[in-house]
């Protein structure tokens, strides 16, 4: 009995102490969110927070993958491209409607991830980081000389999306679409984490062979995770092609691929959160960098050395730290 | 009896090097079952083969009628088998309290679906879980470390984390890898207490220790280990006077100490 009252004691302020910023964090969100869309001066803000959310949902997802579960992935910007390209390609070279070739590029890609993920997460160590590394670099190279179906370097149109008879275009009615992804994007990765999946996937990362004495299956879950985040980005990449009409093969360039990781690590390992934050910073970064001109670059190297150095865990969960 | 756990045969090297030549034991149910020897006899590559961490070269374990050589550590895992580590595995990533949630991974709803949703049906089993989780920390003397993130807590409190880890799994027998290693007595004298009590709970438990008086207190069977084979083989009493056991475990003038062990 005596146990039983400590036990709902010591369990009800923590409950609420975790649930409260999480529900609080979340509407947040959704405010800032909606802030922007009612008060953006011009299409070009609305523009630039199209690309940062686009951005934020990849990595949200990509940190489920690295953050959580600990293994990286160097071709999600395969996996994005991949999925704006089959979209693309479903919709204006054999006709589907764009509603229906949107979910069929993203599953298509889960797919392949799957394959690709499936004998190189039963070994241990980097494997799939290099492994995604090569097939980012082979969907690359397929996307550019390819040019029957993709266009090549010169890149393809993209027919609009259409939903319940109406063609979503401009900046407002896109911007709204993009922002409700991005909101449930992290509402449905807080969920993920505060489950037994969630604890799942750090276990794995925290210490593989005790997860795996806990009864983890560790190869099924990391493939799991890795399935789940590269359809994320697909479906982030079929967004950005109906969205911008337009669509070349930079998209799935290796260095987008390590960009997305940077904004990971940026905004922090394990934090759905930082992933935002990573993918906001480095996002408008270099568009606020451009005065600098030829300092572009080297500005842009300092400011990531310097967080690197003073915000070692990324920026939010080194913040986190100093604020509990 | 039937034993809880058979080993029959087992062997194990690493290239030239044959740490355990050919083993059999049986441990049976609801005892506390120990293996003891000098350092480098086997003992941890015994519970790594015990776990599937290593594959035997030769040789079976069966867990209550279930063979398992040769399956991947996740499956022993299910068949009933909880370990706790000589150098700490906690995750230390997590809270306290969802190291020990992650032990009951075997008997949570895992889906990703109901995850992602947020079902109402999965936070129904997750606040059960947390209290369960709860009351076993209460029940290892963990009940000041429920809020506590692990990476704050001193050794001896991630001693007991790990035990309660690998209850928290209900597992059919509990493989203890030098649980007293780095505790002062009295934190060894509280680790002897809660092992009594998980025996007298019906908990079969598997002991690998170095601490004599440990053993010598807790255990029903003794199995002493000498480069990967058997010594010997009994009850405490009869192994502290055994005198192959002396000489090569204890050292030739051990005798006292080991008469003092189980005085």
């Amino acid at each position: 009995m005596r146990a039983a009252a400590i036990v709902s004691e010591a369990g009800a302020p923590r409950r609420a102490g975790r649930t409260l910023p999480r529900g609080g964090a979340l509407a947040l969100l959704a405010a800032l969110l909606m802030a922007i869309g009612l008060f953006a001066p011009n299409a070009y803000v609305l523009e630039v927070a199209i690309v940062i959310a686009l951005n934020a949902i990849v990595c949200v997802a990509l940190n489920l993958l690295i953050g959580y579960a600990g293994q990286i992935s160097l071709g999600h910007a395969g996996f994005f491209a991949l999925g704006a390209y089959a979209s693309a390609i479903l919709a204006s070279r054999w006709g589907w409607p764009v509603a229906l070739a949107m979910p069929a590029a993203v599953a298509a890609v889960a797919l392949l991830a799957w394959l690709v993920g499936r004998p190189t997460l039963r070994l241990k160590g980097h494997y799939l980081a290099m492994a995604t590394l090569g097939l980012g670099v082979i969907i690359s190279i397929v996307l550019t000389n390819e040019d029957r179906f993709t266009g090549g370097p010169d890149g393809m149109a993209v027919p609009p999306l259409v939903l319940f008879g109406r063609t979503l275009q401009g900046e407002p009615t896109w911007y709204a679409l993009i922002a409700i992804v991005l909101w449930l994007t992290v509402w449905g990765a807080l969920n993920l984490i505060d489950s037994p999946v969630g604890r799942a996937l750090r276990a794995l990362h925290g210490s593989e062979v005790a997860a795996e004495t806990c009864g983890i299956d560790s190869a099924k879950w990391k493939l799991r995770v890795f399935v789940l985040s590269a359809a994320a980005a697909a479906a982030a990449g079929t967004l950005t092609a109906h969205y911008a009409g337009f669509l070349t093969p930079a998209k799935a360039s290796f260095l987008h691929s390590v960009e997305l990781v940077i904004m990971v690590v940026f905004g922090g390992m394990a934090s759905v959160w930082g992933a935002v934050v990573g993918a906001a910073v480095l996002t408008l970064l270099p568009q606020l960098l451009t005065a600098l001109k030829d300092y572009e670059m080297m500005a842009f190297g300092a400011i990531l050395i310097a967080t690197m150095i003073f915000f070692p865990r990324g920026i939010v969960p080194t913040l986190a730290r100093l604020f509990k | 009896m039937k034993p809880l756990l058979e080993v029959q045969g087992l062997a194990k090297r690493f290239g030239g090097l044959v740490v355990i030549p050919d083993l059999s034991f049986a441990v049976p149910p609801g005892s506390v079952y120990a293996v003891i020897g000098p350092n480098g006899a086997g003992k941890t590559t015994l519970l790594n083969l015990l776990t599937g961490i290593y594959r035997p070269d030769r040789g079976r374990v069966v867990l209550d009628g279930r063979e398992l050589s040769g399956q991947p550590t996740h499956r022993w895992a299910a068949a009933g088998l909880g370990r706790t580590f000589q150098n700490l595995q906690v995750f230390f990533n997590m809270s306290a309290l969802d190291n020990v949630r992650t032990g009951a991974h075997l008997h949570e709803r895992v889906s990703m679906w109901p995850a992602l949703l947020r079902l109402p049906g999965l936070q129904r089993a997750e606040s059960q879980g947390r209290e369960r989780a709860a009351a076993l920390m209460q029940r290892v003397g963990l009940g000041a470390w429920i809020d506590a993130d692990a990476d704050a807590m001193p050794y001896g409190a991630l001693k007991r984390l790990e035990i309660a880890r690998a209850l928290a799994g209900e597992p059919k027998l509990l493989l203890l890898d030098e649980p007293a290693a780095g505790l002062n007595p009295t934190e060894a004298h509280e680790i002897d207490g809660l092992i009594r009590e998980l025996a007298r709970g019906g908990m079969t438990v598997l002991l690998v220790e170095h601490n004599m008086r440990l053993v010598m207190e807790v255990s029903d069977r003794v199995l002493v280990l000498d480069a990967g084979s058997r010594l010997a083989e009994g009850a405490p009493a009869e192994v502290a006077r055994d005198p192959r056991v002396i000489e090569a475990y204890l050292g030739a003038d051990a005798v006292a100490t080991g008469e003092a062990a189980h005085a």
